[in-house]
């Protein structure tokens, strides 16, 4: 997911990708029902990461859901994560009173029920196609396997603690210095939801972008590197460590 | 041309907003599919979720997708299910690249498809229910196994004492119908030790723990020793009993004389029981190449077609008449069947009510090169050359102990007495023994652990272990304790005799007295 984005921050940064338990390479055999029934379990695993990397100064980018954990992995190990960067992200998905998160139990039960069918049924989306891109060559058949493949079970638990999660909680007690990546027109994370997770983090700034969307990192990755980049160097300029 | 296709067609930027739809596709969403809407407004919001998380990462990644399923929204609020393929197109030479959409309609095939889902996932449930009832029926069986096993070696140990003590009684000066009553009681307690050895039999087969030895055979010797150890029977009977050989089998064959005993032992004894007057015949010949096939023919009554199938089942004798006439646990048939299997064989029985059967089994024939060593020549009773035999028994039954004693001391040993592994080891360390007995299940320390630690201390007596359960296993680890030779239960003076003329006797003479 990061293919695009990540070298443009080599020159200056360490930069540490990985895969949350269950997805793309990760050992299968480490997925335990019990530990990822919540965001709080990826979370602990990318804190983990942190000090056993022994990381420091750490800006965490996380896109969509991935954006909640790190939201979650920035209070757990508060002396190492001092930047946020959230592309695309919605602490609730679930319309709850003068909340809009956007979708219903309902709807959520519905995306279920069609990961299932594009799973188990006859449909082939997610069965795993390992193909070349003459015209992009950097898609090597490892990335594109990996964003596929998912067990169905796991696939299934995945989508049911992301969109009936709420991790509205926890927006004001981060206390790293973050950005909110917006995308115009997204359906998953509309703008109003961007909004409300900039006013409830303390320490926050809106980007809102020109990409269209809900995977800018994957559609728009131009600006997405300059949405970051003058972020980071902003943080440089202002607030000298 | 898009119009004329026969499916719904969409062109987006590649960034999902709508450049171009057929009105194929205008028809099923409206005006959700006008050029400038966003592709993830036709959809309804679950799958507008699928479509954002799932679907479009996926076509950046892969350049297309395909029949990937989702539900569209329809104007009247109705839903309609679609299959999806979606390619990144280059477009015409002077517009931007974007994706193509080919939209089929799929009610049909998703409301198939979701009853099959259904019943995948209730046959999973099944299957997951069914695991766990066959898990339970063999923890039962298992347990069932146990009980059987268990429970035969707790009937074993008194049953030993009964027949021991009556021995010992037969011995001595009785009137006549005294003795009558003694036989009476040896041959009740023979045949209750039959039974039980049976259900152990049964037990360890079916259980599949049975250890198979694999050594050269002389099958023409096992067939002569069954009919030598069954001839005793014949003696109040004018049945005849005799053995024939096909002289081109080879004289050793790889197997398990135990077990080919213990088969043979069942159908000859079951010929015999049931031939009161007549011929039985063991007959050993070449069958299919590679197999050896064993039959006893016997001039009996015959078995009814009828009974014919079942007689091969536990507790089952076919014809309820005969069963109560000739006793028995109806297991010995039961026993040779699960036995013939376990050694790669087959069994069977042909035969004509009024005429006779011909009970079968057969062997698969391996050749056995080798030629085991000549068995040293034997005196018939133990000779001590000088004075007594000092032999220590330990065991803890007391009842055990009091009949092994008596039995030694006829045989003209001195017997010190031990309760256990304990007191055992504290003997041996005082006195020198010409023979050590061990009981192998005792308190404190068994007598495994007993011999290991005298062998430990350098001691060099002979050790014969006594033990109730006679598995390979069980010799195995005996010998691996350092034991010498290993007795079963119950135990007899005769194999007494043979275990001291073997260990104390050889090393008696080498001492001169």
């Amino acid at each position: 997911m990061w293919r695009h984005v990540a070298p443009a921050f080599l020159d200056r940064y360490r930069v540490v990708l990985f895969d949350h338990v269950g997805s793309g390479n990760s050992e299968k055999d480490s997925y335990q029902e019990e530990r990822y029934n919540s965001l709080s379990g990826y979370a602990a695993d990318a804190a983990e990461l942190c000090v056993e990397l022994d990381l420091r100064n750490v800006t965490f980018i996380g896109h969509s859901v991935s954006a909640m954990i790190g939201a979650e992995v920035a209070l757990l190990v508060p002396d190492r994560v001092d930047e946020l960067v959230m592309v695309g992200p919605s602490p609730c998905y679930l319309n709850d009173g003068d909340y809009r998160g956007g979708f219903s139990r309902e709807d959520i039960e519905e995306l279920l029920e069609t990961l299932e069918a594009n799973y188990l049924g006859w449909a082939r989306t997610m069965a795993p196609v390992i193909m070349g891109r003459p015209d992009r060559p950097e898609f090597g058949g490892e990335l594109t396997d990996s964003f596929c493949k998912m067990d169905p079970v796991i696939a299934a638990q995945f989508a049911r603690v992301t969109f009936l999660g709420d991790s509205r909680a926890l927006l004001p007690r981060i206390p790293a210095r973050t950005l909110v990546l917006q995308c115009s027109e997204d359906a998953i994370a509309p703008q109003h939801v961007g909004e409300y997770t900039r006013t409830q983090i303390p320490n926050a700034v809106l980007y809102l972008m020109e990409a269209r969307g809900h995977c800018p990192n994957l559609s728009a990755p131009e600006e997405t590197i300059i949405a970051i980049r003058s972020f980071l160097e902003q943080g440089d300029d202002v607030a000298p460590r | 041309m898009l119009e004329a296709l026969p499916c719904g067609v969409v062109v987006t930027t590649l960034d999902g907003i709508i450049r171009q739809s057929n009105q194929e596709f205008l028809q099923w969403v409206g005006e959700s599919g006008k050029v400038g809407q966003p592709l993830a407004g036709v959809f309804t919001l679950g799958s507008r979720l699928f479509y954002e998380t799932n679907l479009a990462p996926i076509v950046h990644l892969q350049g297309r997708v395909d029949e990937a399923v989702a539900e569209l929204r329809m104007p009247d609020g109705a839903r309609m299910s679609a299959l999806l393929n979606i390619r990144e197109w280059k477009g015409e030479p002077d517009s931007e690249p974007g994706l193509l959409i080919v939209v089929f309609p799929a009610n049909e095939r998703r409301r198939y498809e979701r009853e099959l889902l259904a019943a995948e996932r209730q046959s999973r449930e099944t299957a997951v229910a069914l695991r766990k009832a066959r898990e339970a029926a063999e923890a039962a069986n298992e347990a069932k196994t146990r009980f059987l096993t268990n429970m035969s070696h707790e009937l074993r140990t008194p049953l030993n004492g009964i027949l021991g003590f009556a021995g010992l009684l037969h011995d001595s000066p009785l009137s006549h119908p005294q003795r009558e009553y003694v036989e009476t009681i040896q041959q009740s307690g023979e045949g209750l030790l039959d039974i039980i050895s049976d259900l152990l039999d049964l037990a360890r087969v079916t259980s599949g723990r049975m250890e198979l030895e694999n050594v050269a055979v002389e099958l023409q010797k096992v067939m002569t020793g069954v009919c030598d150890l069954v001839t005793p029977r014949l003696i109040d009977t004018s049945t005849k009993l005799t053995i024939e050989w096909d002289n081109s089998l080879p004289q050793y064959l790889w197997g398990d004389p135990g077990r080919i005993r213990q088969i043979l032992l069942n159908l000859v004894g079951n010929a015999i029981k049931f031939t009161e007057a007549g011929t039985v015949t063991v007959h050993a010949r070449r069958a299919d190449p590679g197999i050896v096939r064993i039959e006893v023919a016997d001039s009996g009554p015959g078995i009814a077609p009828e009974y014919r199938d079942r007689i091969f089942e536990s507790f089952d004798r076919g014809d309820p008449t005969v069963a109560m006439r000739q006793g028995g646990t109806g297991l010995g048939l039961a026993i040779a069947r699960e036995l013939t299997e376990a050694i790669g064989g087959a069994i069977g029985v042909e035969s004509q009510v009024g005429v006779g059967s011909i009970f079968w089994f057969t062997l698969p024939l391996r050749t056995a090169a080798v030629e085991p060593e000549e068995a040293p020549a034997v005196a018939d009773e133990p000779q001590p050359s000088g004075g007594t035999y000092q032999v220590l028994l330990a065991e803890d039954n007391v009842i055990n102990r009091r009949l092994a004693t008596v039995l030694l001391e006829k045989l003209g040993c001195e017997v010190v007495t031990a309760a256990d592994g304990v007191e055992a080891l504290d003997f041996s360390q005082r006195t020198a023994f010409d023979l050590i007995i061990l009981d192998c299940m005792m308190p404190q320390l068994d007598g495994w652990q007993a011999a290991r630690q005298m062998r430990e201390a350098g001691l060099t007596t002979p050790i014969v272990a006594l033990t109730a359960s006679a598995m390979p296993a069980d010799r195995q680890r005996c010998q691996e304790a350092g034991m010498d030779a290993f007795l079963t239960k119950p135990v007899r003076q005769a194999e007494l005799a043979a275990a001291l003329r073997q260990y104390a006797g050889t090393k008696r003479l080498g001492q001169p007295s």
